[in-house]
């Protein structure tokens, strides 16, 4: 069953061509790569998914539905969430308080629940609190749920923006460089995290440049060059395309 | 269970509040000579306390720099002297009409321009202060009596109890900035509040987590006013004289200082800022024009050295639900 596809989208930026007429589908409950060298418009692909930036062309369709067009916050409602590339905690925040971010739209307290302090509104605040440490449990971070997300160390921050992406009940988690930054060891934890994201039925789509982790990781791989697609297949086809290892791989070193 | 605990007060806090909500009695008790001056100050105090607390919602919590405060606190006042002199309403019957008036104002106004970011939100609340106040000159739909303003505002009554001396009136103004503080302490700590928290420290990314941004920059705009026109109601019952003068860009300036002074965000830190911005000057009153070069000297020394001003707002404590609470104790606490 298809989750999310994307039909001839195209976007520019002034004379540039960031996207020129991607076409891909992604499978429910897989988890798909999308790589290639800098400057392909992988990013620029996930923001059009988002709603961040509006295409110029082409849909989005997600769920059987189409969701181009529609504002970011409306798009996390209806089952994308997202990390960033650069990460984009609040960083003066707690921990506990930025997994609460992601819950927000899966609450329903209105402002006069909240003046008032009905106890409908106190029940939620409960439930919502059990929830977000679920999800700090999930990805190992439940001792720092009172510090500061800016105080956790780069790899941590990483996996908080996980959670707090889990947060929203995703049917389909983006993820931008999860791996950027991170050590060997955190790399080699990041892979089972993200099997275990697929096992509660969360569909992944990532953008990565660490080989290593791909290849092991992910099902299915799209590659991309100046806007375009240039391959797609298993990530043992890919390795061995050579259309990609002249756009890419050629020009980095392997980790298998 | 009360969540999260917000531990309003501590037993220094309990014992102050008390011993400031006796005064009026210790004044008249020893016979104190300036009592009604002293009354009508802290009464000031409050009123400013409590437009800054409704600020607060807009510049403290949603980080929306709003500059043109006073335009909804006139909407209320002028609200509030109409009905009461065309229509006989009561002062108190009119604060629904004053709160609602000052909502729909912001409503109309800031739909347009909630987007905008920073110094130019700024640039367009002050034009909106000067707007209404050259509106109010101008006897806009012959409601605003024109610079002379509207007179003999009646004074309000509770349970037949009428309202009148500097006493009633400390008590009238600062009990509604207790119900403010408290009521805004329970939006804070809430869905609402969270999700302007979000927004004040990164909007892009408060919007990727599913919140609807402008929608809630507008909500927190329409209560911040909407809190700012029932001062408008207590201070035309107050003063029973209102006039364009009483609602400038100056008001606006007076309210933002005590906002960013006190503590952007933080009730209590507010609170502080309006005694020391309104408060501080008339102790001083003696040394006459130098008080204000002092005071001016004193803001630029604020924001050099403590920026986030004298009382900035903790993290929010959250008590954890079992089995939390026992698994992951908080650093520094008992298990």
């Amino acid at each position: 069953m298809l989750i999310l596809s994307l039909a001839g989208l195209t976007k520019t930026f002034g004379g540039l061509v960031a996207v020129a007429g991607v076409t891909l589908s992604i499978d429910r409950g897989r988890i798909v790569g999308l790589i290639g060298p800098n400057g392909a418009g992988k990013t620029t692909v996930f923001n059009l998914i988002t709603g961040s930036v509006k295409p110029d062309d082409g849909h989005v369709f997600f769920s059987g539905r189409t969701i181009n067009g529609l504002k970011p916050h409306q798009v996390v409602a209806l089952g994308v969430a997202r990390t960033f590339q650069t990460i984009r905690l609040f960083p003066k925040l707690t921990v506990l308080d930025n997994v609460l971010s992601g819950r927000h739209c899966r609450l329903t307290s209105g402002v006069i629940a909240s003046f008032l302090r009905l106890p409908s509104q106190r029940l939620e605040e409960k439930l919502v609190l059990k929830r977000a440490m679920e999800e700090l449990e999930f990805v190992g971070l439940a001792e720092t749920w009172a510090a500061p997300a800016g105080s956790l160390a780069y790899g941590d921050q990483r996996r908080l923006e996980i959670a707090r992406a889990l947060a929203t009940e995703p049917k389909l988690l983006i993820l931008d460089e999860p791996a950027g930054g991170m050590n060997e060891e955190e790399t080699a934890e990041l892979v089972g995290l993200v099997r275990r994201i697929r096992d509660r039925d969360v569909t992944v789509f990532l953008i990565e440049h660490d080989m290593g982790f791909v290849m092991k990781v992910c099902h299915h791989l799209f590659v991309m060059e100046n806007g375009s697609l240039i391959a797609s297949g298993a990530p043992k086809e890919i390795q061995s395309d050579p259309r990609v290892i002249e756009a890419y791989l050629g020009q980095d070193e392997i980790e298998t | 269970m009360i969540f999260p605990r917000p531990r309003l007060f501590g037993a220094f806090q309990v014992a102050g509040v008390v011993l400031f909500l006796a005064l009026p009695f210790i004044f008249s008790g020893l016979n104190f000579r300036r009592s009604p001056y002293v009354l009508h100050l802290l009464t000031t105090v409050g009123l400013y306390a409590l437009l800054s607390l409704s600020l607060n919602v807009i510049l403290g919590f949603a980080g929306m720099f709003h500059m043109g405060h006073a335009a909804f606190f006139a909407v209320g006042a002028y609200i509030t002297a109409n009905l009461n002199l065309t229509y006989g309403w009561s002062i108190l019957s009119t604060l629904p009409v004053a709160a609602g008036g000052a909502g729909l104002f912001a409503l109309v106004v800031a739909t347009p321009v909630i987007h905008l970011r920073g110094d130019y939100l700024l640039i367009v609340t002050i034009g909106l202060v000067e707007i209404v106040k050259i509106a109010l000159v101008n006897d806009v739909f012959g409601l605003t009596g024109g610079p002379n303003g509207l007179i003999r505002v009646g004074r309000p009554e509770i349970f037949g109890y009428r309202i009148t001396t500097p006493r009633d009136f400390f008590y009238l103004i600062w009990v509604a900035v207790a119900i403010s503080a408290l009521l805004f302490n329970w939006l804070e700590n809430s869905r609402f509040g969270r999700a302007l928290k979000y927004i004040k420290e990164d909007a892009v990314a408060a919007e990727g987590m599913g919140i609807n941004v402008t929608a809630h920059k507008l909500m927190a705009f329409v209560i911040g006013a909407a809190w700012a026109g029932m001062g408008g109601t207590f201070f035309a019952s107050w003063m029973r004289t209102i006039s364009p003068e009483s609602f400038t860009f100056g008001e606006s300036v007076v309210m933002f200082t005590i906002v960013i002074l006190g503590g952007s965000g933080h009730q209590k830190g507010v609170i502080l800022g309006a005694f020391l911005v309104m408060g501080l000057p008339e102790l001083f009153r003696d040394f006459q024009d130098k008080r204000l070069l002092a005071y001016g000297a004193a803001l630029v020394a604020m924001m050099i050295f403590r920026p986030q001003g004298l009382w900035p707002p903790k993290p929010t404590q959250y008590k954890l639900p079992a089995p939390f609470d026992q698994k992951y104790p908080k650093k520094g606490e008992p298990c």
